[in-house]
């Protein structure tokens, strides 16, 4: 290990400040409505006080057109709406870097779609990083960036994701 | 002492049962004769006193050890349950000590909430048991077994008991507490 690495409570604090992750499988607590899965890393920070904790899961719901389904518990939702909730849980913390492994790898098409607009968007319209893990190339498409990895190998050298892209606006997605 | 009209025997009663020490002393010092306190008369019987309390204590803490070893149980029980949620919680920023904090939380729960259960059966059991009369030998009336309501005796009780739920969530809260997300995320199906 490098002995340089900042301890492991650092490391969690800056997980909570600066890291949003999306999983494969939503990985939302099933006993919490969606509104509570996105207000919980807030009421972690405790930067915020619960009215608007509230107002501001609320908003994310909202922005991710999931308005309406705020009480509802993971197993009343469908698992496009799970992995945007999964998302708005993400960003609760106004996360600087968005990491998702496989974020699309578990849904139909049409949501799958859905979850890479919005993945899209936090690059381009928020100002964030998104580094997403994906198989499907068409997913990888809208990156600005695309590193390819062949059995734990990069084969596509970094200038070349980007050449492959360029039409982007963003340094990295 | 077989001469009669003689008396050979003061007993003296006191409002202070337990002044009957001091008194004695006081009593023989200035009168010259044997005087005993009521303690030192029944010293055996005291020591017998004694040897059950700390019976009674023995098997009261022997009871304690055993729920402890099924909130132990129930609350490992759970962690293991929840090592996907415990995960989540940790990629989301949540420390081993808040983790720890929630198990821990729930063993006190656990234990606050087994304590009112148990003071009110308990409660209950005394009440029947004051019913149980029964004549003690070379007594002509039947008495019933004398029952100590003090509140001491039930906060003792608690405290124990909620004592002994929070150490015994304490061990499996810390195997909560080390779940590393990373294995079980990326294992998960």
């Amino acid at each position: 290990m490098n002995p340089e690495a900042p301890p492991a409570a650092i490391l969690v604090e800056m997980r909570l400040e600066k890291l949003g992750f999306v999983f494969q499988f939503h990985f939302l607590l099933p006993e919490f409505s969606a509104l509570d899965n996105v207000v919980l890393p807030m009421r972690r920070l405790a930067r915020l006080d619960a009215a608007a904790r509230r107002a501001r899961g609320l908003q994310l719901l909202g922005d991710l057109g999931l308005e309406g389904h705020e009480r509802k518990r993971p197993s009343q939702l469908s698992g496009g709406q799970r992995q945007r909730v999964a998302i708005a849980r993400a960003l609760a913390n106004d996360p600087v870097i968005v990491l998702a492994d496989e974020p699309t790898a578990s849904l139909d098409t049409k949501s799958s779609e859905n979850v890479r607009g919005i993945l899209r968007d936090l690059a381009s319209k928020q100002n964030r990083s998104v580094v997403a893990v994906t198989h499907d190339v068409h997913f990888a498409s809208v990156a600005d960036r695309v590193i390819e990895i062949v059995d734990g190998r990069i084969v596509t050298p970094a200038s070349a994701g980007i050449a492959a892209n360029q039409s982007a606006t963003q340094p990295a997605s | 002492m077989n001469r009669p009209n003689v008396a050979n025997r003061i007993i003296v009663k006191l409002d202070d049962a337990f002044a009957a020490r001091r008194n004695a002393s006081f009593i023989e010092r200035a009168v010259g004769y044997k005087a005993v306190s009521w303690q030192e008369a029944n010293k055996d019987l005291l020591d017998a006193l004694t040897i059950r309390n700390v019976i009674m204590y023995t098997v009261v803490g022997a009871i304690l050890l055993v729920a402890c070893f099924g909130i132990y149980n129930v609350i490992s029980t759970v962690v293991l349950e929840k090592t996907r949620d415990i995960a989540i919680l940790k990629s989301m920023g949540f420390h081993a000590r808040d983790i720890r904090l929630i198990f821990v939380i729930e063993g006190a729960v656990i234990g606050i909430g087994g304590s009112l259960l148990g003071m009110a059966m308990g409660s209950a059991m005394m009440r029947a048991v004051e019913h149980v009369e029964f004549k003690p030998p070379g007594s002509t009336e039947a008495i019933a077994l004398p029952i100590y309501w003090g509140w001491d005796q039930f906060a003792l009780a608690a405290c124990f008991a909620i004592l002994s739920a929070v150490i015994a969530a304490w061990l499996p809260a810390r195997k909560g507490g080390r779940v590393d997300p990373v294995d079980i995320l990326r294992g998960a199906a």
